[in-house]
C-alpha cells in the first residue's frame, strides 16, 4: 500500500517522501485501513495527505491543486480526491499522529558513519549510491516505526557492505566490532530488507489500484 | 461483538493513557477547559485564556489558547488546508521543552469548523507590555531596575540559546513576543515563524521573503544577504536589551511599504540609516560578505556615520555597565560570523558581575504591579 504514495512523486525531494512515508505508516498504526467510522477517509486519500502535509513540514510547500492532480495521476483519474477532501483528511492525520511531525531519517546517519568509516565522501561513489537507495526502500517496511534512525543506517551500511564486499577497502567488520550496538538487531534490520525485496517482486500496479477501489468499496 | 470492540477500546485509552482518545468520541474543548475571555485577535485567529475543567484540589492552572481560524483562500469553497505558520508552531513546538520557551499543553482539533486549538501555559506579562507600564511611570520608578532587566535578559538569551542548540530560528523575536509569567520567568513565544535549519532542502531565503519585524531585523537581512543564520536573532536580542535600558527601540524606523506595481521588496532605507545613526557606516573590511549582498549597492547612499553606541548607553534611562556595553555591542557586530553567540552571551562576564541574573526577574515586594492582560469577553472559543 505504500507504494501508492510513491506514485505520487511529481517532482518530490526524497526526504519529504520519506516523512510521507513515515506519517502513513504511523496514521495506520492507530486507524484501520478501512475505516468504517469515517468512511470518507480512506488508504488513497491518507497517502495523498501525508504527502501534502510533510512538504508543509519539510518546508518545501506544495499547492493543493498540484497534490490533488499527482494523486489522480497516480490512482487514476476517477479516483474520488479533492482539495477539500485532503484539508479535512490533514486535520484527522495531524490528531492521528498526535501532532509530532518532525522527523529523523536515517540519510544523514548514514552519511556520519561514512565520514568516520574513512570512506570517500560525495554522493556519486556507487558505495553511498546504493546505501542511499536502501534507505530509500526501508520505507516501504514497517523498520522506520521499529527502529530509530541511526540503527536502520547501520543495517544499511552493513547489506551495502555485503553487496559490494570487493570495492570496500575498509574493514567494515572490525568498525561494527567496536562499535557500542546490539548487533543482533542490525541483522534483524537487513534480514527484513531481504525480506521486503522478496516481496516486492509481487508488485503490480494495476493490482494495487484494483485493490484500493476494492477498499473503498468495503468502507461504504 | 460489541464486548470485544468495547475491551478493544479500552486497551487503546489504557494504551494512550493521558493522550486524549482521538476516535469520533473524543472530548471537545470546550469539555476540558472552561473560557475566561480572549486576550488578542489577529489575522490568525484569536487567543483565549482559560481554565482547566474538573481540576480537583491541585492549584488554578491557567492557560493560554490559541484558536487558528480556518484558512481561507480567495473564494471560501477553496480550501487550502492548516497555514504553514500553524504547522510550524505545532510541529516546533510539540518538539520543544525548556522553561525559557512557552510550553504547548496539547492541540486540539475541530474537524467540523476546521479550526485548531494550541493550549499553552498561561504567561501574565510580556516585554512589551512592561516597557510601556514603566514608560508611564514617573522616576525613580520609570526605569527598570538592573536585576531585573539582566534576569529577563539572560533568561531571553538562554532560551534562544536552546532553539538554536535544537537548529531553530526564532526569526521573530521582539518585545511582543517575549512572554513573561506572573513570577518573572521568561518564555518565548509565537513560533509562527520559526524554523529548523539543519539541512534545508530549499534556502531559507525561498521560503519567507521577510521575516523579523523592522525594528529588530539585522542589518545582513535589510542588505538582503541570500542566506542568514542564527545571528539574525541575536542582533533582536541586542535590540530588546537596549530597549529595556532606554525604554524605546533603539533603531526606530520608518517601514517602507511594498511597491504595489512591482511586488518587489523595497530597501528599508530608513531602518539602515537609523542604524548607521548609531553604530557608524558598515565596510567592507569590517564586514567582508556584505559586498556579496543583493542590495549592497545601496550602501553608497548613505554618509558616512559615527560609532555612537557609547554615548548612547552613557544616555540610557537604566545605568548600564562597562560590561553590559561590551555585551550590547557584541550582539550589535555588522559581521554575523562576528556577532556574539548564545552560547557565548550567556558566559559573558555582564552576568557574572553584581547584580547576577536570576530565573525569577522580579524583586519580591517591589513597588512596580504590572497590569495583568485585560479579558474581552467571549462566548465559549468562538
Amino acid at each position: 500500500m505504500t507504494q501508492i504514495g510513491r506514485a505520487l512523486n511529481p517532482k518530490l525531494r526524497q526526504q519529504i517522501l520519506a516523512t510521507a512515508f513515515v506519517f502513513f505508516l504511523r496514521y495506520h498504526v492507530k486507524r484501520p485501513f478501512v475505516n468504517r467510522t469515517n468512511p470518507q477517509i480512506e488508504v488513497g486519500l491518507v497517502a495523498a495527505t501525508c504527502v501534502y502535509l510533510a512538504a508543509k513540514v519539510e518546508e518545501h510547500p506544495f499547492h493543493i491543486k498540484s497534490i490533488v492532480q499527482a494523486a489522480q495521476q497516480a490512482m487514476g483519474s476517477n479516483y474520488p480526491i479533492d482539495t477539500t477532501r485532503i484539508s479535512e483528511c490533514e486535520f484527522h492525520l495531524m490528531e492521528a499522529l498526535d501532532f509530532y511531525m518532525i522527523v529523523y531519517h536515517p540519510y544523514q546517519s548514514v552519511v556520519l558513519y561514512f565520514k568516520d568509516l574513512g570512506l570517500p565522501k560525495g554522493t556519486d561513489t556507487p558505495f553511498l549510491q546504493t546505501a542511499w537507495m536502501l534507505v530509500n526502500d526501508t520505507y516501504r517496511s514497517d523498520l522506520p516505526l521499529l527502529y530509530p534512525p541511526h540503527m536502520i543506517a547501520l543495517g544499511v551500511i552493513y547489506l551495502t557492505a555485503a553487496m559490494q564486499e570487493r570495492s570496500v577497502e575498509v574493514d567494515i567488520g572490525a568498525w561494527f566490532a567496536k562499535l557500542n550496538v546490539e548487533m543482533n538487531d542490525v541483522l534483524i534490520i537487513v534480514q527484513r530488507l531481504l525480506d521486503l525485496y522478496q516481496s516486492m517482486t509481487l508488485y503490480n500496479r494495476e493490482r494495487t489500484i484494483e485493490l484500493l477501489t476494492r477498499l473503498r468499496q468495503m468502507q461504504q | 461483538m460489541q464486548q470485544q470492540q468495547h475491551q478493544q477500546l479500552q486497551q487503546q485509552q489504557q494504551h494512550q493513557q493521558q493522550h486524549q482518545q482521538l476516535s469520533d468520541g473524543r472530548p471537545s474543548i470546550s469539555a476540558k477547559y472552561k473560557s475566561l475571555g480572549f486576550i488578542a485577535a489577529g489575522t490568525y485567529g484569536r487567543v483565549f485564556k482559560a481554565n482547566r475543567r474538573n481540576q480537583d484540589s491541585r492549584p488554578l492552572l491557567e492557560y493560554a489558547i490559541k484558536k487558528f481560524k480556518p484558512e481561507k483562500e480567495g473564494d471560501a469553497s477553496l480550501q487550502a488546508g492548516i497555514s504553514q505558520s500553524a504547522c510550524r508552531e505545532i510541529a516546533l513546538c510539540r518538539e520543544l521543552s525548556h522553561v525559557n520557551v512557552v510550553f504547548l499543553e496539547e492541540v486540539f482539533v475541530d474537524a467540523i469548523d476546521r479550526s485548531i486549538y494550541m493550549v499553552f501555559e498561561y504567561a501574565e506579562h510580556d516585554l512589551l507590555q512592561i516597557l510601556h507600564h514603566h514608560s508611564q511611570l514617573q522616576p525613580p520608578l520609570r526605569a527598570i531596575p538592573a536585576f531585573t532587566i539582566k534576569s529577563l535578559l539572560w533568561q531571553l538569551i538562554n532560551g534562544v540559546a536552546y532553539l538554536h542548540a535544537n537548529w531553530v530560528l526564532h526569526r521573530d523575536l521582539k518585545p511582543a513576543n517575549v512572554l513573561v509569567n506572573s513570577q518573572g520567568v521568561v518564555k518565548i513565544g509565537d513560533l509562527g515563524l520559526a524554523r529548523i535549519f539543519q539541512k534545508p532542502l530549499r534556502p531559507l531565503y525561498d521560503g519567507d521573503k521577510v521575516v523579523v519585524t523592522i525594528w529588530y531585523r539585522s542589518p545582513e537581512l535589510l542588505f538582503s544577504s541570500k542566506h542568514y543564520t542564527t545571528a539574525v536573532d541575536m542582533w533582536a536580542v541586542g535590540c530588546i536589551f537596549a530597549e529595556l535600558l532606554m525604554l524605546r527601540p533603539i533603531f526606530k524606523g520608518e517601514e517602507a511599504k511594498m511597491d504595489g506595481k512591482k511586488n518587489q521588496i523595497p530597501f528599508q532605507r530608513d531602518q539602515v540609516q537609523k542604524i548607521i545613526d548609531v553604530l557608524g557606516t558598515p565596510t567592507i573590511e569590517k564586514w567582508p560578505s556584505l559586498q556579496y549582498m543583493q542590495d549592497y549597492p545601496q550602501l553608497r547612499q548613505f554618509g558616512p556615520g559615527e560609532y555612537t553606541l557609547r554615548q548612547v548607553c552613557q544616555q540610557t534611562l537604566s545605568q548600564v555597565t562597562e560590561q553590559g556595553f561590551q555585551l550590547l555591542s557584541g550582539t550589535f557586530e555588522y559581521d554575523p560570523i562576528k556577532r556574539l553567540s548564545a552560547d557565548d552571551a550567556l558566559k559573558h562576564p555582564y552576568f557574572m558581575e553584581d547584580p547576577l541574573p536570576s530565573m525569577y526577574a522580579f524583586i519580591p515586594g517591589w513597588k512596580v504591579q504590572y497590569p495583568i492582560r485585560r479579558l474581552q469577553p467571549a462566548d465559549d472559543f468562538k
